[in-house]
């Protein structure tokens, strides 16, 4: 073997990096090559030159802020523990700050939001992160830091001291800009709206009113604030435009309220404050997108800001912060569960039970104390709140405050701005924004320091305090942290409202589409089994859970050719978990193909960096390797890959040529970024070229959805899809992976692109997916069914569909062929419940398109109110390659079955519907319980073909577990248990 | 973390961080560019191993990190759209400019010179001489932190160690051609 520069094995050997027997190999070589030789040397010396070189560079290392947000994350771990040392890590602490005073901090995360038009709902996530936290300190009597200096004199002045600037403490959750209001003094006429929208917004809470007119918001408006960016969080989802109408002014809802329901809703089962809340507010739908909600539910005038791109002065500040916050407690139960599975984690298994029964009450009297202080005084104060202090011998602070303060606030947004940053690089904020409120900051932080070093010296007296002030910055920053990292921080759920009940006499007819996708519950369960965790509720979508499971509906037992192609199974018994009401079940069924048309398939394989995960591309090939076996012969199959850029691996093979299919699939590999765009493109050209007349044509995009290159956005993507749909070819979605799955990206390109959405969180998943119902999966016997419920107002007061919140379409777009809606495939079930209240006394409706109206205006209504027809279920559909759609009726009587003589299907069904409503915690959910549906599911597994029904056991006993916990010294920190 | 003591498992993350913190902060700054990115996707590596079975890990502690802290590094620069993926197709031409004779006289075979030629290098071969030379990663923790197969760090290894030699030979006035 002659001696090749070129071989890598060289500079191996020479490292001694080799194999056994490739050294001796090597030397041999070597043996006979003095140039060989020599190169070897210089290879060594080379080598200990970068070594050296290299040992001497200067690392950057840590700051103390990012020691600290470490430590905390430690902290957990030591609650519970007395003796853990607190101390060794002080000097992490680093700069002295007395930010006992931290007063100047309502205006927040304002202005980090105002810059962006759309503010994408993970940074929203973000500041929905710090609320919870805002409540710690309270919840906290035995922070371990205080249990570590018990015995240190100080001890208990500390704790007062801690207690009576609660409410300053508390304001460390809108902390994103401490350094706003100086720039905001500094040019006011940059932003006009602001007086006004603050004026409106004090109008409406004097706590706010306070806090604008003190420019030193650290107020009650806190929790409004916190409240706020959780519902900007959750207005960001609804694509519907915003109205005002749709935000109801609660009569009363003090700042304690809120408070108090934030506290009920983190740290407990709701309280009856948070109950409260909620009803003061009836929202329809909740609308508005990005800013404009978040000035809409501001708490903050400075928010208001934010609306001049948008909302401009559409008032939005005038409900302030306290709609927002009245709606915290039903809105926010579902919006913000995603946030909470790490919060609950700490507030309520760590903190929040060691709360004192009546300390939810303690806000309120801090809330009512402050306004007027603020008011009065502008900074530190003599009185009330701050008396605490005096008392606890802080006699100076008064003079040490200012500095403190800003000091203090400057760490804050610095911390903030870090964590924003870190955070805006995941939601693709633009770097602008980013540069401007770095700007802003470096402003601010400028000024602050300069005061400090003038009273360097003094500030040191609030050294006590300062480290519980700091400790309360780090533990926000470490629960974003912690949540960013916890995956739902970056997992893509768009939130909804539940569908709640209407009137049968005023809205008779309900309108939906109908929906194969079961990806929710497989989501869940991972959720549930992998990660030890309850399901955020924007995550849990009831059709999906309920259609995730097969049920023995009757097929269709007409085969002509015109029959529909799925049968029509409806039952009704009493309402499981509301004895007084009915509940109806509408099940379809397609046919079930014996034999599978011609098929071809095209792989649309994400190959980007995120998919290089154990749980992705290996699950993704493992399940293209299950759909190869299924082939037939005269199946084509090609593969598309994107990451940077899209790519044609295989143009289409035969389903003969298993081996080079498979070897195909096995060569993929991940890297790089997520061009989704182009490949959805080259993947539906490629299906067309191949385009079988009459047999299945699909694309499968297996993803984990987290597109950033080209076309990422949902709406652009969703356009693409539809528009590829016309072409014939249908789509399936396969997601994988957690982290960043985008769920409601996927699910809408599904639905917009004909398709079905399916999560395989395992293997088996994947094959119940691809092998088990690969028929339904792969063959569409039906486009577009719609689904029309004509509800008889003599018989049904109301009524509510289960689900389907996003597939409900409107009354007139049910004849309209041009509307796309779900498809159905070979052998699927399609499962739809309404929960139905007896009739009230208006009798009937006038509403003309209801065949039960009074005033028959249609010429085919044929329904008469005084029959028993409870009501008549409307389908229409196309044929897979059809354009004009097929009406079936089938009207309905009440049977008067109870629950306990209904089918198995029918219980089970109702079970999973019951644990979807637990998981949401849906308001109508009545008196279910995870005891009570597990007790309809045991009893209603039937034959249970694939062992789905007993998984589904397991999940609602392993659900009732993380929800309530075994007390105990459960300290566990958040994450997954292994 | 188990619900092992947690004392236990604090000193083993502050041991981790005392040792790591540079080593880190100085990998994640190179892949990144810039030093206060750097110490965010480190806290966040350390923030990650406080929450992680240590058992599971203990053994390749440094490589776990590394590990983590790499792809969390990838991510920052993927979400930033800056993420120029370097393959080994790319490397030929992204060749750095030839240092300026000046320079050559100036630093020769000094310290500035090989960091120089190193910074020159494409980014793959950087990264993963800084983890065999500074960090001190066998090939095979090598390939299991960057994703690379062993074979492919050894190509990389070679390839980048044979350009800095390469260079530094070519400014020297009676240099050996490799």
């Amino acid at each position: 073997m002659p001696f090749d520069p070129e071989d890598p094995r060289l500079t191996a050997y020479a490292l001694g990096e080799l194999e056994d027997g490739e050294v001796e190999e090597m030397e041999i070589l070597l043996s006979g090559s003095p140039e060989g030789r020599r190169f070897i040397e210089e290879v060594r010396d080379t080598a200990r030159l970068l070594s050296d070189t290299l040992a001497g560079e200067h690392a950057p290392g840590l700051s103390p802020k990012h020691l600290k947000a470490i430590d905390f994350e430690l902290a957990p771990a030591a609650l519970g523990m007395t003796s853990r040392p607190s101390q060794d890590w002080q000097h992490w602490a680093g700069y002295g700050i007395a930010a006992s005073m931290l007063l100047g901090f309502g205006l927040s995360a304002a202005w980090m939001v105002m810059g962006g038009k759309n503010r994408p709902a993970r940074l929203d996530g973000l500041a929905m992160a710090t609320s919870p936290t805002s409540s710690l300190p309270a919840a906290r009597p035995d922070d371990w830091r205080f249990a570590a200096k018990d015995a240190n004199p100080d001890a208990s002045q500390n704790r007062a001291l801690f207690y009576s600037d609660e409410m300053e403490l508390r304001s460390y959750t809108a902390p994103v800009a401490g350094a706003k209001p100086a720039r905001e003094n500094a040019r006011p006429p940059a932003k006009p709206e602001l007086n006004i929208a603050r004026k409106g917004k004090a109008l409406a809470d004097p706590g706010a009113l306070a806090s604008s007119v003190a420019s030193s918001p650290a107020s009650p408006t806190l929790d409004a604030l916190a409240s706020d960016d959780k519902a900007a969080n959750s207005f960001n989802e609804s694509p519907a435009s915003r109205k005002r109408s749709d935000f109801s002014v609660p009569t009363s809802p003090a700042p304690s309220d809120t408070a108090a329901s934030t506290d009920g809703f983190y740290g407990r089962p709701a309280a009856p404050l948070a109950k409260k809340a909620e009803k003061a507010t009836v929202t329809p739908l909740r609308t508005g997108r990005g800013l404009g909600g978040q000035s809409e539910a501001a708490g903050l005038g400075m928010q208001a800001t934010g609306m001049q791109s948008q909302a401009g002065s559409d008032r939005g500040a005038l409900g302030g912060g306290m709609p927002a916050a009245g709606r915290l407690g039903r809105d926010y139960v579902p919006a913000n569960q995603g946030v909470a599975t790490f919060t609950r984690q700490r507030t309520n298994e760590e903190f929040g039970a060691k709360l004192p029964a009546g300390s939810t009450n303690r806000p309120m009297a801090q809330a009512e104390g402050l306004p007027k202080l603020y008011a009065q005084a502008g900074q530190a104060d003599k009185k009330s709140g701050r008396a605490g202090l005096k008392q606890a011998g802080q006699p100076d602070q008064q003079g040490a405050s200012s500095q403190a303060q800003a000091q203090a606030r400057y760490k804050l947004a610095e911390g903030k701005l870090a964590r924003l940053e870190q955070l805006a690089e995941r939601s693709a904020i633009s770097g602008k924004e980013l540069k401007d409120a770095k700007d802003e900051m470096a402003l601010a932080g400028k000024q602050d320091f300069e005061a400090l070093a003038l009273r360097d010296g003094e500030a040191k007296q609030g050294e006590p305090l300062k480290q519980h002030v700091e400790a309360e910055v780090q533990l926000n920053l470490a629960v974003v942290d912690a949540l960013a990292d916890n995956a739902v921080g970056a997992e893509g759920y768009t939130d909804f409202q539940d569908n709640t009940f209407k009137s049968a006499a005023l809205a008779p007819l309900s309108t939906f589409s109908i929906d194969v996708d079961t990806a929710s519950y497989s989501n869940i369960r991972r959720f549930l089994r992998d990660e030890n965790r309850l399901p955020p509720p924007a995550a849990v979508r009831l059709e999906e859970m309920v259609n995730y499971f097969p049920y023995g509906y009757q097929a269709p037992t007409t085969t002509t050719p015109d029959a529909p192609p799925f049968s029509v199974n409806v039952e009704l018994s009493r309402c499981p978990w509301n004895a007084g009401n009915r509940l109806a079940r509408i099940g379809l069924k397609g046919k079930v193909d014996a034999k599978r048309s011609v098929s071809n398939l095209v792989f649309l394989i994400d190959v980007s960096g995120s998919m290089d995960q154990p749980n992705k591309l290996p699950y993704v090939q493992a399940s293209m390797r299950m759909l190869t076996e299924q082939l037939g012969e005269n199946d084509r199959v090609s593969i598309v890959v994107y990451a940077g850029a899209a790519g044609l691996v295989m143009d289409s093979v035969g389903g003969y040529d298993k081996p080079r299919i498979a070897e195909a699939i096995d060569r993929l590999k991940a890297g790089g970024s997520t061009a989704g765009g182009a490949g959805i493109d080259l993947a539906y050209k490629v299906a067309q070229k191949n385009f079988v007349q009459g047999g299945v044509n699909r694309v499968i995009l297996a993803t984990d959805g987290d597109f950033n290159v080209g076309i990422s956005d949902d709406k652009a993507l969703e356009a693409l899809a539809a528009e590829k749909a016309k072409s014939g070819v249908f789509l399936t979605v396969l997601g994988f992976g957690m982290g960043n799955l985008k769920d409601s990206k996927l699910k809408g390109f599904a639905d917009k692109g004909n398709g079905n959405y399916a999560y395989i969180d395992n293997l088996p998943e994947a094959r119940k997916v691809l092998v088990d119902q690969i028929g339904s999966t792969l063959v569409t016997i039906a486009k577009d069914v719609k689904i029309q419920v004509d509800f008889n107002a003599a018989k049904v007061g109301s009524y509510r569909l289960l689900g389907y919140e996003n597939r409900m379409l409107e009354t007139k777009h049910f004849d309209d062929d041009t509307k796309d809606a779900g498809e159905i495939g070979a052998g699927h079930t399609v499962t739809a419940l309404y929960e139905l209240t007896p009739p009230g006394k208006d009798l009937a409706t006038n509403e003309p398109e209801s065949r039960y109206a009074r005033n028959k205006a249609k010429a085919n209504v044929v329904g008469d109110p005084d029959s028993n027809e409870l009501f008549t279920v409307r389908l229409r559909y196309k044929a897979p390659d059809g354009d004009t759609s097929k009406l079936i009726e089938h009207p309905v009587t009440n049977a008067g079955k109870d629950f306990a003589q209904a089918s198995e299907d029918f219980k089970f069904a109702s079970s999973v519907a019951a644990f979807g409503m637990m998981l949401r915690n849906n308001k109508d959910k009545g008196t279910a319980t995870f005891d009570g549906l597990l007790e309809w599911a045991e009893s209603s597994k039937g034959k249970d073909l694939g062992g789905y029904r007993k998984e589904f056991c397991e999940l609602v006993r392993k659900a009732k577990s993380l929800k309530n916990p075994d007390p105990g010294p459960a300290l566990a920190p958040p994450g997954p248990v292994k | 973390m188990k619900g092992e003591p947690g004392a236990d498992i604090n000193s083993w993350v502050r041991d981790a961080v005392t040792r790591f913190e540079g080593p880190l902060t100085l990998y994640a700054a190179r892949l990144l560019g810039d030093a206060d990115r750097a110490r965010d996707v480190v806290q966040d590596t350390f923030l990650k191993l406080c929450r992680q079975d240590d058992g599971e890990i203990r053994d390749r502690l440094a490589e776990w990190l590394f590990t983590v802290c790499r792809n969390r590094a990838l991510d920052v620069l993927r979400k930033e759209g800056r993420m120029t993926r370097l393959s080994d197709e790319h490397t030929s031409v992204c060749a750095s400019a030839d240092p300026s004779p000046v320079d050559v006289l100036e630093t020769r075979e000094s310290a500035a010179q090989v960091l120089k030629e190193l910074e020159g290098l494409p980014s793959n071969q950087r990264e993963v001489i800084r983890l065999k030379f500074q960090n001190g990663f066998s090939y095979r923790e090598i390939s299991r932190i960057s994703g690379h197969s062993v074979s492919n760090v050894g190509f990389l290894i070679h390839t980048g160690l044979k350009t800095i030699r390469r260079r530094l030979a070519d400014g020297r006035p009676a240099g050996v051609q490799a």
